[in-house]
């Protein structure tokens, strides 16, 4: 069984973001990148599944700008046999990642396509359920647990009342939640082995793929700094700052 | 220097660049944790010291793995007020 590992570099989840002057974007100069934490629980569960003698092959796709390959060799280095680099220069919408992706995946045949639940720079949470929709397979989303029962999947999902256990049909796509498992490590001379694993390097057009813009980033702005409270002298006093001041009786 | 030593110190930095500090300080800390057992050149003493390495290694990615996923979890979790 082949699976497919989809990783993300995103600004480093202890990186404070800050705001550019003009509201454009993100000031990304001198900015630690890292690979998306939930993608890093996305490899280790593929990992896993290939240490279980489960899964044959780990492949790891990541769409983004020429650096993205260090994301990718961390991957390999965790314990994923190869990497498939498609070089974008501008950050895409997850409509047109998961059209590529999906080029991808008819490529590949995998028969699991494992991602993160969502990449922490934009929040989406839309990738996942986009691509098993083009695919027209199956799709465990918010997976807390994934075992492999014969042909069958079983992914318990965490959902606002406690946990939903699935079973799918393979070949599925899986997105984790961060319950998943703790991703390992990797060992030094792993990162030496991770650096002769082969890269496959694409492009957009490759996949015959287009990329548009149907959405458009009009301001990006900081949230309100929270104003400091006060406090009150007696009970009269709170009254007439809540009626007079704050409006709320 | 015996290699694992060398090998130690590498590990060390590896887990330094993802320590919820800067890269910088935590390299100074790690340079004088091991600059402070230079003097120890027995064969006994090297064996502690690098035991008690591996201790402090094991730590710092457990500390490292916490803090990543406590951000996470408040942020993402089921009690967070982001989302």
């Amino acid at each position: 069984m082949k699976v497919l590992v989809t990783v993300k570099r995103v600004v480093d989840y202890a990186v404070k973001v800050r705001v550019k002057p003009d509201g454009s974007g993100v000031d990304l100069s001198n900015t630690k990148m890292s690979m998306n934490p939930f993608c890093e629980i996305a490899v280790e569960e593929a990992v896993r599944l290939k240490e279980a003698k489960v899964a044959s092959e780990v492949i790891v796709a990541s769409i983004g700008p020429s650096q993205s390959s260090e994301q990718i060799r961390t991957a390999l280095a965790m314990g994923a046999d190869r990497g498939i680099h498609v070089e974008v220069e501008k950050e895409l919408p997850p409509l047109v990642i998961s059209r590529a992706l999906k080029s991808i995946v008819l490529k590949e045949k995998p028969s699991l396509v494992i991602l993160g639940k969502q990449a922490i720079d934009d929040d989406c949470n839309q990738t996942g359920q986009m691509l098993a929709q083009f695919l027209d397979w199956p799709q465990g989303t918010f997976a807390s647990k994934v075992k492999v029962v014969g042909e069958k999947l079983q992914v318990t999902r965490e959902v606002d009342r406690g946990l939903e256990t699935l079973e799918l049909r393979l070949p599925a796509v899986v997105t984790c939640d961060l319950r998943l498992n703790e991703p390992r490590y990797a060992t030094l001379p792993n990162i030496m082995k991770a650096k002769k694993k082969p890269i496959e390097k694409l492009g957009l057009k490759d996949l015959n793929c287009e990329p548009s813009y149907g959405l458009q980033t009009l301001s990006i702005f900081e949230p309100p700094k929270r104003q400091g409270g006060n406090k009150v002298e007696s009970v009269a006093e709170l009254i007439e700052k809540l009626r007079n001041e704050a409006k709320v009786i | 220097m015996d290699y694992r030593v060398r090998l130690l110190y590498k590990r060390f930095l590896l887990v330094g660049r993802q320590y919820p500090e800067p890269f910088g300080i935590v390299r100074e800390k790690i340079k004088r944790g091991f600059q402070a057992n230079s003097t120890n050149c027995d064969k006994p003493s090297i064996e502690r010291a690098l035991e008690h390495g591996e201790f402090v290694l094991k730590e710092a990615q457990a500390l490292v793995s916490l803090h990543k996923y406590r951000t996470l979890n408040k942020r993402y979790g089921r009690n967070s007020d982001e989302f």
